[in-house]
């Protein structure tokens, strides 16, 4: 799908693009033929809106492998649902597990924690982003109430091993946040497959949704009564009381939800369902393959991570040797119509892991509709700038 | 439903998520049902309640516990004919079409 053929977009980490065209179609019916708020009044259109963001719960919660949809709280975004979870949970005096890998939707709000008395541990991970479970094993405390990390990393697509961590954290009683902003979507993957008590998601990324859509599934091990709301305020229900509800999911849902959003959030994972996570993942992969590969055989290029497409997400970020990552990814657009994303992606822990802090790194990401041409072009492009920077 | 007998039963649900939710569960049952606002004399509550055929009260309750969907309150009362029934469309919803669906089947059933 060639939406603007002067351009090769690959920023698709930050956001996927171009979406499928029934999301677009799905918000603008929404818009156009319901409308009204969901939950907040009896007529028929209050309804059906009601009926649009369920049915987003639907959508996710088959999606991730939830048998109840109300178990899947909707957020603006995976930072908003990190935030809850994080600040929900964590109490002075207790003590949180997390990797040098970790995106600031998660080390910011830790490190705010941490000034009110929650200590942290941040696990080093290898230059190449890989997490090594022993060592988490290691960081747990009798004192650790959980352990958050992502499941792959937004600079050099690492996946990291959830699972293992996860019978660590069932071994030591402490929940497992996942931070799955990148890869809920881009591989197959279920909340009792990762073994993850709580797992934030984004609806814009690979689930091909719009931005202002992400959210929390909350597995049955929490216990919803310990984890404090971010906010309160309306939610259509229990509407004679002047106290917060305490089910799920208003308890985390104030205020109207996005349910334009949500009815293109429903659209994209269905569009995603029906071509099949794993048909979606294995093109991605076959194509970051061909990425590295042809990264890897330019002069002058560092290409970081993995170096594995079986061992990443389709995100591979590179260095150009004398040339300035900002100033690569001017020219990369400029020149040759090229959409990546540079600098420090909002990872300043994971770039120092890899050893690009504090310059950062050129990052290219790969989606759905990126084609092997694009590839190809791409590698040409750094090539290019990679043979210039060295005359 | 309520073309067929005006005795109904009103299942109190907590939000409307429990509404939608309650509300396919029954329809994936085969018991036809309606979402309406709850009316001012049974709760002070501005959303909306299910409404069943009396006749479908205990077999629609026994649904909509194993779907897990919370129950505040149970009322039999006599309701009125709809006026209007069915909902309109959202083009994005399954829960929506079911629901169409189930309320153009029961215009079709004989009052």
């Amino acid at each position: 799908m060639v939406i603007r053929p002067d351009l090769i977009y690959l920023d698709n980490a930050a956001t996927t693009w171009p979406k499928p065209p029934q999301v677009a179609a799905a918000m603008t019916a929404f818009l156009a033929e319901v409308g009204a708020n969901p939950g907040r009044s009896g007529h028929r259109l209050s309804v059906e809106a009601s009926r649009v963001v369920y049915g987003a719960r639907e959508a996710v919660a088959a999606l991730v492998g939830v048998s109840d949809p109300l178990r899947v709280v909707f957020c603006a975004n995976a930072t908003e649902a990190l935030n809850l979870a994080l600040g929900g949970l964590l109490e002075p005096g207790r003590h949180v597990v997390t990797t040098s890998m970790e995106h600031n939707s998660v080390m910011r709000p830790l490190r705010a924690l941490e000034a009110e008395g929650v200590s942290v541990t941040v696990v080093p991970c290898s230059p190449e982003g890989v997490l090594d479970p022993a060592a988490v094993a290691q960081a747990v405390r009798p004192e650790t109430a959980m352990i958050v990390m992502n499941h792959a990393s937004n600079v050099v697509g690492t996946l990291l091993p959830v699972s293992e961590v996860s019978a660590i954290a069932r071994e030591h009683g402490v929940l497992l946040l996942v931070d799955g902003a990148q890869s809920v979507g881009s591989v197959p993957i279920t909340l009792d497959g990762l073994g993850a008590d709580l797992l934030a998601f984004t609806g814009h990324k690979s689930l091909y949704g719009s931005t202002g859509t992400g959210g929390l599934v909350i597995g049955d091990r929490v216990d919803i009564d310990r984890l404090r709301p971010l906010t309160r305020g309306g939610t259509g229900s229990r509407s004679e009381s002047e106290l917060h509800p305490e089910f799920l999911p208003d308890k985390y849902e104030s205020g109207t939800p996005n349910a334009v959003g949500l009815a293109g959030l429903t659209a994209g994972v269905r569009w995603l369902l029906e071509h099949g996570v794993e048909e979606v993942s294995d093109r991605e992969r076959r194509l970051t393959g061909a990425l590295l590969a042809g990264l890897r055989r330019i002069a002058g290029v560092t290409v970081y991570g993995p170096l594995d497409a079986r061992r990443q997400l389709p995100t591979v970020s590179f260095t150009i040797e004398g040339l300035e990552p900002g100033h690569a990814g001017r020219r990369l657009d400029e020149e040759f119509g090229i959409l990546a994303r540079v600098g420090l992606h909002c990872s300043p822990a994971a770039h120092r892991t890899i050893g690009t802090y504090p310059v950062g790194s050129v990052r290219f990401s790969l989606g759905a509709f990126t084609t092997e041409q694009d590839v190809a072009l791409a590698v040409e492009a750094v090539a290019t700038l990679a043979r210039e920077s060295r005359e | 439903m309520t073309t067929r007998s005006s005795l109904c039963t009103l299942f109190l649900v907590p939000s409307a998520n429990h509404a939608v939710k309650g509300e396919q569960a029954l329809l994936r049952n085969g018991i036809p049902c309606r979402l309406i606002p709850v009316p001012r004399h049974l709760s002070s509550q501005c959303g909306v309640c299910l409404e069943v055929d009396q006749t479908e009260r205990t077999r629609a309750e026994e649904v909509l516990r194993a779907a897990g969907t919370l129950i505040d309150g149970t009322h039999d009362v006599q309701m009125p004919p709809p006026r209007v029934t069915g909902a309109t469309i959202s083009p994005t919803d399954e829960g929506a079409r079911a629901a169409r669906k189930g309320a153009a089947d029961d215009d079709a059933a004989p009052s």
